[in-house]
């Protein structure tokens, strides 16, 4: 469990009931997160959670948040009876690990739909030429009666 | 930003925070949150920019990204008609979570005019339901600025 916190780079702030820093400690500057001083809202400093602090006061996790430029975090955020706990773990690797997985899935995916495309208008195409074909048929098989006809 | 992946959501909000733009498609994980201040008649106003990840396979719609939107952009891609009906999708997921928030859907890459896929029929639908459409292209710049103030001011009508 420790080498997984130490891992994890774990950091935490606590609100009181109106949103005010409380206390605060762990790991914080590697969210980008400095300065930090009790009584300071936390409107001022969490900018991007500012929709916790409005609504019901319902705890919740947010996944993959990218906070400095090139790190993630997920972000508890806790209510009790006293206010709100923000817990950050370091989500980096797993979203590195992730973006590789799915940059390769969705450019697979994408080229599968161009495919598909392609293969839409190539059908599109064959059935212009096979009914041109047929009219130009109809039209050979019409002459060949005309001239019968004449003579 | 709404909308499942490669419609260009992350390439709206880097033309709009940055006036930049990239042709090399790069995935999001997770959720990158950008801030721009804006002036809308006088009123400056503070934008929290969520790019929220697309829905694909791997991902769903995480709700709890949705908590305490103002309004959002719902995102399709005009060269790929499937994203248009996978944002109405999106849309009654989000519905659900967030209530009737204000949106404007934003069909997206209106440059690519000799790959265009969507059906003008499927636009008119969505204006007779009274919304918001806006073609976008986050590569020429064309209405991004548009739709950004539009949503704002959406947003603080409500």
């Amino acid at each position: 469990m420790a080498l997984n916190f130490e891992k994890r780079s774990v950091a935490f702030c606590f609100l009181d009931q109106d949103y005010q820093i409380n206390r605060f400690g762990g790991s914080l500057e590697t969210y980008g997160l400095r300065d930090l001083q009790e009584g300071q809202h936390a409107e001022n400093v969490f900018p991007f959670l500012e929709g916790i602090f409005i609504g019901s006061r319902q705890s919740g996790l947010m996944r993959h948040v990218a906070l400095e430029s090139s790190v993630f975090a997920d972000v508890h955020y806790i209510f009790d009876e006293n206010g709100l706990w923000i817990v950050f773990l370091d989500a980096t690797q797993e979203v590195e690990r992730l973006t590789l997985m799915q940059q390769r899935g969705n450019e697979a995916n994408l080229l599968k739909e161009k495919i598909n495309q392609l293969n839409l208008q190539l059908e599109a195409a064959n059935s212009r030429i096979e009914n041109l074909q047929a009219e130009i048929d109809s039209r050979k098989s019409g002459d060949c009666n005309h001239a019968l006809d004449e003579k | 930003m709404l909308g499942v992946f490669a419609v260009g959501k992350t390439s709206l909000v880097q033309r709009f925070v940055k006036s930049i733009f990239s042709d090399k498609y790069l995935t999001t994980v997770g959720v990158k949150i950008d801030k721009k201040t804006i002036d809308l008649g006088g009123t400056t106003v503070d934008l929290m920019l969520w790019d929220l990840q697309g829905e694909d396979e791997f991902q769903e719609l995480q709700v709890s990204y949705l908590r305490g939107t103002s309004g959002y952009l719902l995102v399709a891609d005009g060269t790929r008609a499937f994203s248009f009906d996978r944002a109405l999708l999106l849309k009654e997921k989000v519905d659900k979570v967030v209530g009737d928030v204000p949106f404007v859907m934003l069909i997206n890459k209106a440059d690519l005019t000799d790959q265009w896929e969507l059906d003008e029929a499927k636009v008119d639908e969505a204006l007779a339901r009274n919304w918001h459409v806006m073609k976008t292209s986050a590569k020429t710049g064309e209405n991004v600025e548009e739709a950004f103030q539009t949503i704002t001011m959406m947003t603080m009508e409500q």
